[in-house]
């Protein structure tokens, strides 16, 4: 015998109100509590101005990146977890690629979730260590607008002013 | 593939680039990113006080916390440089007091320092934090007097 039907029991209980993000890339949508989403001051400003509909579309960000933002927001969102734990959780997060780091630092920045640009931030700076600069440049994507000779009146004053001889 | 950088991200992405040799590499990626890392340049190292101007210095990076000078070369330690050969840190102060009110920190080795010299350290920056003479001469008590009267 079957008691009471699923629905009038999901009825009774006290209602989680959620927020469903869209990825505008590959339209891959995720439904996240909303204290998690609102961890993005501009999701959260959306929702406070009442702009956000039953879906918030997020432009230029895929749903591979939206994924890890949302595990970011999810952990810190946990009143639970101990600094300790969120350290761990947010360098398995940063332990990717420096392509998805870029990406996922542009995400941050876009939905201004200040904790992610920082860790972000921090691990493209420690991934680009020790480079020279023709590969930053190609991880970047830039394009080299120097003349060869302004490149190199560049390359001198590192070399003799901000160098130097031990 | 290509990025379209915001500016503030770029700028945050490097104020974690603590090394000054990374931080020369990203200036030469391009040259927006050499105007956004020259803006946000706290600290420099110089290893020849002679290999360029504090004019250039301060031309490149206007908003410095701290710098570091080196003036005689290392054989110095040895009596090998003549008197007198030079390594016045004066001109660099002067001409930081005007361009660095918010100056944190100087390091120097093998300069010579004069008590008018810290005198001008004592009086010009106002959030004056650290003060570093390594192997430095010229000095006498009345300028470490003023330094101690006058920071905090």
């Amino acid at each position: 015998m079957a008691s009471a039907p699923e629905n009038e029991k999901n009825a009774s209980a006290p209602e989680k109100k959620t927020l469903t993000l869209k990825s505008m890339i590959n339209n891959e949508e995720f439904v996240v509590d909303e204290h998690v989403a609102l961890q993005s001051v501009t999701i959260k400003n959306m929702v406070d101005s009442d702009c956000a509909g039953d879906v918030i579309p997020v432009p230029t960000i895929s749903g591979e990146i939206l994924a890890l933002v949302i595990e970011y927001c999810k952990n810190h969102a946990n009143p639970s977890a101990s600094e300790d734990d969120l350290k761990k959780a947010d360098a398995g997060i940063v332990a990717k690629d420096i392509y998805t780091l870029i990406d996922l630092v542009l995400a941050a920045n876009f939905l201004d979730i200040k904790g992610l640009l920082e860790v972000t931030s921090q691990k493209i700076a420690d991934s680009i260590k020790d480079l020279p600069h023709q590969d930053v440049r190609e991880i970047f994507g830039v394009e080299n607008d120097y003349t060869p000779e302004e490149e190199a009146a560049v390359r001198a004053e590192h070399d003799w002013a901000f160098e130097g001889f031990p | 593939m290509a990025y379209s950088f915001p500016e503030e991200v770029l700028e945050y992405v490097f104020s974690f680039i603590n090394c000054n040799k990374d931080r020369n590499a990203v200036s030469l990626v391009c040259k927006s990113w050499f105007e956004i890392e020259r803006w946000c340049r706290r600290r420099i190292f110089v290893g020849n006080c002679y290999a360029v101007s504090p004019r250039i210095v301060i031309r490149r990076f206007p908003e410095l916390r701290s710098v570091e000078l080196k003036g005689k070369p290392h054989f110095a330690d040895y009596n090998l440089v003549p008197e007198g050969w030079g390594g016045h840190v004066y001109p660099w102060i002067a001409a930081m007091a005007r361009a660095y009110p918010c100056l944190e920190e100087i390091r120097l080795k093998r300069m010579v320092v004069t008590d008018e010299t810290l005198e001008l350290v004592a009086r010009s920056f106002r959030n004056f934090k650290v003060l570093v003479m390594a192997s430095c001469e010229g000095f006498t008590t009345d300028g470490l007097a003023a330094i101690a009267a006058n920071c905090k």
